[in-house]
């Protein structure tokens, strides 16, 4: 075991091209996910918490839901969806990082959505009346309701990077964990363990973690300044 | 709908029934002119008088007719929270509200510097002490442009310079031509203040009387009990 750490250390250490490679199709497919995901679930979860329309309760709990939703079902509806014969066949994404993307961005926006929804409907308890006295437009509402809970918000992207980043049923699936083109952090480390080859697997891991750790002091650190600055 | 000839809100035969209560109830022409102090108990629905005016909550029956040109108020609530942004970013809310004339930065600090806020105009608004707030409050409503200004007891919880700060905004605002209507349990204050007087107690609403009137023939039994309760002068 400690030969394996070694080892994996030493991969690190020299910036193995091999593992550098699965980092960069890790990053680029969950950072993509995350950005629509959050450019989507944001509005969505702001409308659902300051809009009052028939069936609000019933999409709440289906959000609810969602989130917790297993990798490997959206994987196989995603599949099922980008195959040949599927109603997006004709995109050709199977097996591609952007059918990764789509899988990813399926599994971030329930998440992101679903956390803004309280977080802005406890925001809309304190500002609701104030908001509507002023006649503000109902759009410029949410807008303003989302700026007030920023800080707060960030948790909530923070939470859909870590569910894209390691999440390894649906990328698997969808992505087909082929090596240079769909093959992430996760993936890798599935793979590579089932071989045997447990250096690989630990240091992806490493960086797994690494880059979650980073993920979170970025978003601790932004917390701190902005309450320093605006209470 | 049909409007007023006369610069004035007329609030006919109103009910406003909640939880199948009346929780207010007006038969009233209050003139848009000077400053008007709305009294009364605790729960009597001084609030929602306002509210109502300024159309934030609904009439059950009757009818409301704001005015000779559709009645564009201003309402301060008592608490009223800030966005988490500078002092500044607070007030160009009001961008963003409907119907609302082109606001530029130069107005925004003039605005702010009418209230004593120009120095503070980047800092958080969070940071601003109550008596602060209520000022930014009253900027916000003054740079909405609106001829009437409603607001929801101004300087409760406030400490008597800060009360002087926000009367002597109060009487400038009424200087410049708003008609002023506010909620206020400090008698010593409406006597300062107010023009006329509207009394409410237990959801009925009084006629609007002058001043000095109401403090030497209060309008009614209920009125002269909170005088006595009040001050303990009758």
């Amino acid at each position: 075991m400690y030969s394996s750490f070694s080892d994996a250390f030493q991969l690190l250490e020299t910036l193995d091209a091999k593992l550098l490679g699965i980092v960069f199709i890790s990053l680029k497919v969950s950072l993509t996910a995350l950005l629509i995901g959050s450019i989507v679930g944001i509005p969505l979860g702001s409308l659902i918490a300051a809009r009052q329309f028939p069936g609000r309760e019933l999409v709440v709990i289906i959000l609810n839901s969602l989130m917790g939703v297993p990798t490997v079902i959206v994987g196989v509806v995603i599949y099922l969806l980008l195959s040949r014969t599927g109603p997006l066949g004709d995109l050709n994404w199977l097996f591609t990082t952007k059918g990764m993307v789509l899988a990813q961005t399926c599994l971030t926006i329930p998440l992101i959505a679903a956390l803004t929804r309280q977080i802005i409907e406890d925001t809309w308890q304190i500002h609701g009346e104030t908001l509507t006295a002023l006649r503000l437009r109902p759009l410029a509402k949410i807008k303003w309701l989302i700026w007030d809970a920023r800080f707060s918000l960030s948790i909530t992207i923070l939470a859909g990077f870590a569910r894209a980043i390691s999440e390894v049923g649906a990328v698997m699936i969808v992505g087909g964990n082929i090596d240079q083109s769909t093959r992430t952090m996760t993936t890798a480390i599935a793979l590579e363990t089932s071989k045997g080859d447990l250096p690989l697997a630990l240091a992806l891991g490493l960086v797994l973690l690494a880059v979650v750790l980073f993920a979170n002091f970025v978003i601790f650190l932004i917390k701190l300044l902005a309450e320093r600055r605006y209470g | 709908m049909v409007n007023a000839p006369h610069k004035q809100i007329e609030l006919q035969n109103i009910e406003i029934i909640r939880n199948q209560k009346t929780i207010l109830t007006a038969n009233i022409s209050v003139p848009l002119k000077g400053i008007t102090a709305i009294i009364g108990p605790n729960g009597s629905g001084k609030t929602t008088f306002l509210k109502l005016v300024h159309g934030l909550i609904d009439f059950d029956s009757g009818n409301y007719l704001p005015g000779a040109d559709k009645l564009r108020s201003a309402l301060v609530l008592h608490h009223t929270p800030l966005i988490r942004a500078s002092v500044r970013t607070n007030l160009a809310i009001i961008r963003d509200s409907e119907n609302i004339h082109p606001i530029s930065d130069a107005d925004i600090d003039l605005a702010l510097a009418d209230v004593g806020l120009l120095n503070l105009a980047e800092q958080s608004a969070l940071k601003l002490s109550a008596g602060e707030r209520q000022r930014l409050s009253l900027a916000r409503a003054k740079l909405q442009n609106s001829k009437t200004i409603l607001l929801d007891e101004p300087t409760a919880n406030l400490d008597p310079s800060s009360t002087d700060q926000m009367e002597i905004i109060i009487k400038k605002l009424a200087g410049q031509g708003s008609s002023i209507i506010f909620t206020s349990h400090n008698l010593a204050q409406v006597e300062r203040l107010a023009n006329q007087i509207i009394f409410i107690s237990k959801g009925s609403c009084s006629e609007v009387t002058d001043k000095d009137v109401f403090f030497k023939n209060p309008p009614s039994k209920d009125a002269e009990s909170f005088l006595h309760h009040e001050l303990g002068w009758l």
